[in-house]
């Protein structure tokens, strides 16, 4: 099963973005422990370790940042930058376990499993957001912010006002990149010519 | 999958601003007009051309495509990894192994079938011969089993008091010897209610017959609210011998996440993917939380089933995104058109796909196509299509309401649902066009803002009251209520559109009132301009009380009166009329229906608690008053005083009235934090008060709010002011009040985050308070997000140009940002307001000092000074002043004076950016260290 839940107290990720807002650059060791943490509450939530618990789908990257920074050390740009930060190592993890997941699915040549849900089976799931991935990544080369603008909002699971804060704009911009990428995104998957 | 790429040219930067913009501009045309708007754009450009159309085509198709976060896509994901074993076993409850084993004291014989939460077997006891079969669900790998447990434990004195010979019982539950949670259930051999309607050819009327005993089994649970969350065809199955028997209920709450039915990753994991979708509610379908009225939507699906023989949806492909979006956007055809549709269907036990056609379905229920279209035409269609509502509020309120209206059919009776009013369907134009508002909205929009309630009258039986609560209402406190549509009165009568919808709001007002059950629009839209009788229609829809009243114009002006009658004796019981002035249509946040619902809301709430000591008709009538007053207070000083008027003369009235003491201290910590009153002279009376009403009512989420507030802006006493406010939001987790308190509490602790979360909450419990909007301006300021300051404030001036502290934020932010001039026109908008009072005298200070004004900023300082000969001057006030003005000196020694008077602005010195320039000196770092708020 391996990792599992580790008490010793997080490194100074407060610290981390302080340096940053300073330095301009990204420490080197904040996204593996932001990987790492996110990671951890995913697994967590899902194996509902805390029965009290009340977070939304969205709120992985929020808790992550309760937990790992000191609110009352930074200031509103540190935020903006850990988000910005988070959302992309949540997208990291699920395209790492989709693509996992897609490979092993590969490997084994399983029978195929006659459930009520059979049109939500993994890899579908899997093979769409390895899909979507491979398509954001191709927006990217063209308009930077706009596959940023998924990747926040998607993957990091924001809101259109913060991802407006992360990237430095208006949320009308937001509001507009979103609309334009989810278009172009929908074309490249080829979604459009479906049924 | 490929990727199926549409161009594999990529344009250059400037190709692509091209395309992106002339999407947008065409976006944003109506779509008639599109084809020659891009004709315009594009001239002969034939590849731009291409770009945009098939963007515009795919921005058509892809409306719910994304918008679901990734984690809530792909938590299966997760989960298969973390339990580290290939996926293709994530059902896998190592079933062989189990066959001819013992779980709990039953032998497992065989399996019955396997779904996403794991696989039913059949079982008996083992120790008792005689003993029927039960069923027993083996919960597969990766959910927790001793949250399971734990919630099965929870549930089960619940799930035992289900006692009704159409719900399977639930006999035990635990965890196997390998671990894996399990549940013990009547065994029930039987056919799906849709197999069996159509094996036994029954009748249009035979199924409603049927499913009205579905129906009630559904009723006798939601009375023990006990919430299905899966009902489906396969959950609904039908014994050998006619008998519904309804399977799993309440299951699905405890293989949810958490007993508390918050909406949760794993609660929608759970949801999305292991419920069957095709039955699923529009909120279920989002992740949010259900109750009665989303099993109302999945027994509407299997009406529309059974009826029908098709589904009301068809996705156009099984991607989670697609099935959500079609669930939650699409309009589902009338089932009477349904039945002309061919189409191949995969359902029932073999999934084998079917082909449906009109004769097939009319065949199985032993009719002709013509007369099936017909039969289920009117009524029954309508019937179906308020269950299927995307708006639970606009659905059913009750299975019993339901099942009623399908006796009143079957009986030939007329029926409560009715098609969707046009007001509906104008409601959802909008948010699709927000850009064109149709001229009826703006009508609308000026009967509901810009009201003031004139005059007030109040005769409150008491006895009556309680009376009828006692006969009509036996399920509890709930008052049943129907609004009925508003007559016209005027010579120029208004629309009947605008008169529904304006019943309407109301109804959905008074439907967010937890002690008020009320009658859907649909149920009383039929009564609009006719000749009734209130009595006789409030006992026809079985209501206690009906709200009815009358609009009239005169030029410009609107007048409503409303009143409510008791139906057990006739009684009124509440009327009251509004005026509102026409000229003011656009702007304004209080509309008239949040008003009735307030009112209304404290007078159950008085109504139902009449068998304590209960104020007597005079300290409500004050009471009442104040609170009116207290909602209005924030744009005029009078207004503070007229409350606190109004509820000392309601205790005076009834000396133990402890809402009007709880509100009392909220008035007085008001008057205090606005500098109506000095600190000295409110926060001691508010502590009173709000201590004689926990002595009279210890459960108050109100004083405990007030208490917070004394305990944060007088006291300095941080951690008691942070335990009341818990205290208060365990009381009433859906208290407007309490949020927006705290938040603002959190704001000034650094807390930022949760003061936002806190701050979103009362905005969405009461958006009609404008105020909450206002001070979210300031948090930004506190956060030192000055952009995001006059952004705010700006949005909130222009709802409400009477928004008297939104002009003051909007003032300070931008002296911060050195826009004296912007700065300088706010404060002169916030005194036009006052007529000049010390805080936007103070703000238009705060730009002079900053602009080097010297010459102003000293007639600013001089004026403050010889105000607070007259009346209170927060000395702070001049703190900053003089910060701003580079007298350090000055600053520190009024903050001393400031310190000693107990001003307000000292809870805010943590974080309040106009003190940023002291922050450095050591007489700051003491003060902070004397006022416990460094770190």
């Amino acid at each position: 099963m391996g990792d599992d839940v580790n008490d010793s107290p997080p490194p100074d990720v407060t610290q981390m973005l302080i340096e940053w807002n300073d330095s301009g650059n990204a420490p080197a060791r904040l996204m593996p422990l932001v990987y790492d943490e996110l990671r951890r509450l995913a697994r967590s939530y899902l194996r509902r370790e805390r029965p009290d618990h009340t977070l939304q789908p969205t709120a992985l990257v929020h808790e992550a940042y309760l937990r790992l920074v000191d609110q009352s050390r930074i200031k509103w740009q540190n935020r903006a930058h850990f988000f910005g930060i988070a959302a992309q190592m949540m997208r990291r993890i699920l395209i790492d376990h989709a693509r996992a997941h897609a490979s092993e699915k590969r490997g084994g040549a399983r029978q195929r499993l006659s459930l009520d849900e059979a049109a939500f089976l993994p890899e579908e799931r899997a093979a769409d957001l390895i899909a979507l991935d491979d398509a954001l990544k191709q927006l990217a080369l063209t308009d930077k912010r706009k596959s940023q603008v998924v990747e926040l909002r998607f993957f990091g699971g924001l809101s259109v006002n913060e991802t407006a804060e992360v990237l430095g704009v208006h949320p009308a911009t937001v509001d507009r990149d979103w609309i334009v990428a989810k278009a172009w995104l929908y074309r490249e998957l080829g979604k459009g010519e479906a049924d | 999958m490929s990727n199926g790429k549409s161009s594999n040219v990529k344009p250059d930067n400037e190709k692509w601003n091209k395309i992106e913009e002339v999407f947008i501009l065409t976006l944003e045309r109506e779509p008639e007009t599109r084809d020659g708007f891009l004709d315009l754009q594009c001239g002969d450009d034939e590849s731009l051309r291409f770009e945009v159309q098939s963007l515009l085509e795919a921005h058509s198709h892809a409306n719910s495509f994304i918008e679901v976060p990734a984690v809530a896509f792909a938590s299966e994901l997760f989960l298969n990894e973390l339990n580290n074993q290939p996926a293709g076993e994530a059902t896998g409850t190592d079933a062989p192994s189990i066959i001819n084993q013992r779980i709990g004291n039953y032998q497992v014989e065989r399996e019955l079938g396997h779904g996403g939460m794991g696989v039913v077997y059949l079982a008996r006891r083992a120790d008792e011969q005689y003993e029927n079969s039960v069923a027993i669900k083996v919960v597969r790998r990766g959910m927790d089993t001793d949250d399971i447990v734990r919630r099965f434990r929870n549930e089960r004195q619940i799930l035992a008091g289900l006692n009704h010979p159409n719900i399977a019982r639930l006999y035990d539950g635990g965890a196997t010897a390998d671990g894996l949670p399990y549940i013990v259930m009547e065994y029930v051999e039987g056919t799906p209610v849709t197999d069996y309607c159509d094996r036994h050819r029954l009748t249009t009327t035979e199924r409603l017959q049927l499913f009205r005993t579905i129906i009630s089994a559904v009723g006798h649970a939601h009375q023990h609210s006990i919430v299905h969350r899966d009902l489906k065809p396969s959950n609904i199955l039908i014994t050998s011998d006619g008998t519904p028997k309804l399977l799993d209920f309440g299951i699905a709450k405890v293989l949810s996440t958490d007993a508390a039915d918050d909406a949760t990753i794993e609660h929608t994991r759970t949801e999305f993917r292991a419920l069957t979708p095709d039955y699923a509610s529009p909120e279920q379908v989002r992740g949010e939380s259900l109750t009665t009225t989303s099993d109302i939507y999945s027994l509407g699906v299997v009406l529309y089933e059974l009826l029908s023989g098709h589904r009301p949806y068809r996705a156009t492909s099984h991607a989670p995104h697609e099935l959500a979006r079609v669930i939650c956007e699409h309009e589902p055809v009338k089932p009477s058109t349904a039945v002309n549709h061919t189409e191949v269907l995969t359902r029932g036990e073999t999934k084998s796909p079917t082909t449906i056609t009109p004769e097939i379905v009319s065949h199985a229920r032993d009719t002709q196509p013509d007369k099936l279209r017909r039969n289920l035409s009117g009524d029954l269609d309508n019937i179906v299509l308020v269950c299927l509502r995307k708006e639970s509020a606009r659905r059913y309120p009750s299975v019993e309401a339901f099942g009623e209206d399908i006796r009143l059919h079957l009986a030939e009776l007329p029926i409560v649902a009715r098609k969707d009013a046009p007001v509906y369907r104008t409601g959802k134009f909008i948010k699709r066009h927000r850009a064109a508002i149709a001229a009826s909205v703006i009508v609308i929009a000026a009967l509901c803002s810009g009201i003031i309630a004139t005059n007030l009258y109040f005769n409150f039986n008491r006895n009556a009251a309680s009376s009828t609560a006692a006969t009509a209402t036996p399920s509890g406190n709930v008052r049943t209520i129907a609004v009925l549509p508003l007559k016209s009165l005027s010579d120029a009568p208004l629309d009947q559109e605008l008169r529904v919808g304006m019943t309407d709001s109301i109804v959905t007002k008074l439907s967010a009132v937890k002690q008020i059950a009320v009658r859907p629009t649909s149920s009383t839209v039929r009564y609009l301009d006719q000749n009734y009788d209130a009595l006789a229609v409030g006992r026809l829809l079985q209501v206690d009380s009906v709200l009815e009243g009358s609009v009239q114009r005169e030029a410009n002006r609107l007048k409503i009166n409303l009143q409510m009658v008791n139906i057990a004796d006739g009684k009124l019981i509440w009327a009251e009329s509004f005026t509102g002035d026409l000229s003011n249509v656009l702007r304004g946040q209080e509309s008239v229906a949040s008003r009735v619902a307030q009112m209304l809301a404290v007078n159950l709430d008085t109504m139902n608690n009449t068998t304590q000591s209960s104020p007597n008709l005079r300290a409500q009538e004050a009471f009442l008053k104040g609170n009116f007053a207290l909602t209005a207070s924030a744009r005029n000083i009078a207004d503070i005083f007229a409350a606190r008027d109004f509820f000392e003369r309601a205790i005076r009235f009834d000396p133990d009235f402890a809402q009007a003491y709880a509100n009392l201290a909220l008035t007085y910590t008001l008057a205090g934090s606005l500098n109506y009153l000095s600190p000295i002279e409110s926060y001691p009376k508010a502590e009173k008060y709000a201590r004689r009403a926990l002595e009279l009512d210890p459960d108050s989420a109100l004083a405990h709010t007030a208490l917070a507030e004394i305990e944060s802006d007088y006291n300095w006493n941080w951690g008691a002011s942070d335990a009341s406010y818990r205290r208060a939001l365990e009381l009433a987790p859906n208290s407007a009040v309490a949020h927006h308190s705290y938040s603002e509490f959190l704001a000034r602790m650094g807390r930022f985050d949760e003061s936002a979360y806190h701050s979103d909450l009362a905005h969405q419990l009461d958006p009609t308070r404008i105020n909450y909007e206002a001070v979210r301006a300031l948090h930004y300021m506190y956060e030192h997000r000055f952009d995001d300051t006059i952004r705010q404030s700006t949005m909130v001036a222009e709802k409400d140009p009477n928004a008297y502290l939104a002009y003051l934020y909007l003032s300070v932010a931008h002296a911060i940002k050195g826009n004296y001039k912007e700065g300088l026109k706010a404060g002169e908008q916030a005194a036009a307001i006052t007529g000049g009072a010390s805080p936007d005298l103070f703000v238009r200070g705060c730009n002079y000092a900053l602009a080097n004004d010297t010459a102003n900023t000293d007639a600013v300082i001089a004026k403050l000074q010889s105000m607070s000969r007259q009346q209170y001057v927060d000395p702070f006030l001049l703190v900053v002043i003089y910060t701003y003005r580079g007298d350090k000196d000055r600053a520190f020694q009024l903050m001393e004076k400031s310190y000693a008077e107990k001003s307000y602005w000292m809870s805010s010195i943590k974080v309040h950016p106009v003190v940023d320039s002291l922050r450095s000196d050591a007489r700051f770092t003491a003060m902070l260290q004397k006022m416990n708020l460094h770190n």
